[in-house]
């Protein structure tokens, strides 16, 4: 994502985490070990838009590994759920900037 | 009425029934325009200049959790973006600072996959296995 963030001058651009996912998604009992639930169904669909059911990447990453299970890592599709990373390759990243208020 | 340009999108401009101007008072952040002596004066730079902006709302309530912002974060683009954390607000994490807000884009930056890298600080593109994606542009 580096290369095509580049030119990405006037932010700060990151991946989301999980918290930030589940706070938006209204559930902020959200924990990165998964024991509030192990998954986040119902998104609003702002959250996934844009994504393809029939081909991947069919999420994108957050920047957030699941605390209890080693080797896996939270991802967004319709729902915030978890994946194992050892050779998935389904997922594709989606940047989020940060700016100053006064810069909107 | 034939009316050229970009319209102002703020202020009040009074017609008579001859489509003559009586009254001016608009500016659209790259100028101000005022009714003197009859005549509409247009001044460039007057008004709250917007051209700085990175992002201006599009849809929705300002600041407010999923609604929707246009973006130039600083290649010339304009892309779509939502609201994903308010920094001010009661619950928000520590990824956005108070005064600051966090958008996130309405897309996946391209359509190529990427694999999570180990380590859960970065996440590396299939062909730049060396780059962090949380970078500071």
């Amino acid at each position: 994502m580096n290369a095509n963030t580049i030119g990405w001058t006037k932010v700060l651009v990151d991946l989301p985490t999980g918290q930030q996912i589940a706070n938006a998604g209204g559930l902020t009992t959200w924990t990165d070990d998964g024991t509030s639930t192990s998954n986040v169904p119902g998104l609003s669909t702002w959250l996934y838009c844009n994504l393809s059911e029939n081909s991947a990447p069919y999420g994108y990453w957050t920047k957030t590994p699941h605390t209890r299970y080693t080797g896996g890592a939270w991802y967004v599709a319709d729902g915030m759920n978890v994946s194992s990373v050892e050779g998935h390759v389904n997922f594709s990243s989606r940047p989020v900037i940060t700016i100053s208020k006064s810069d909107l | 009425m034939n009316v050229k340009g970009k319209l102002p999108t703020s202020g009040t401009l009074i017609l008579n029934n001859e489509c003559s101007v009586t009254a001016v008072n608009a500016s659209d952040g790259t100028f101000t325009a005022t009714l003197n002596n009859g005549k509409v004066e247009i001044a460039n730079g007057g008004g709250t200049n917007n051209s700085n902006k990175i992002c201006t709302l599009k849809s929705g309530e300002a600041l407010a959790i999923g609604s929707e912002y246009e973006c130039d974060p600083g290649d010339g683009k304009k892309r779509t973006f939502y609201v994903l954390e308010d920094g001010d607000a009661a619950i928000k994490t520590d990824a956005t600072p108070a005064g600051s807000i966090s958008l996130i884009m309405d897309r996946n930056i391209d359509n190529t996959t990427v694999a999570w890298s180990a380590d859960g600080k970065s996440h590396k593109d299939e062909d730049e296995s060396a780059q962090a994606i949380t970078v500071k542009a």
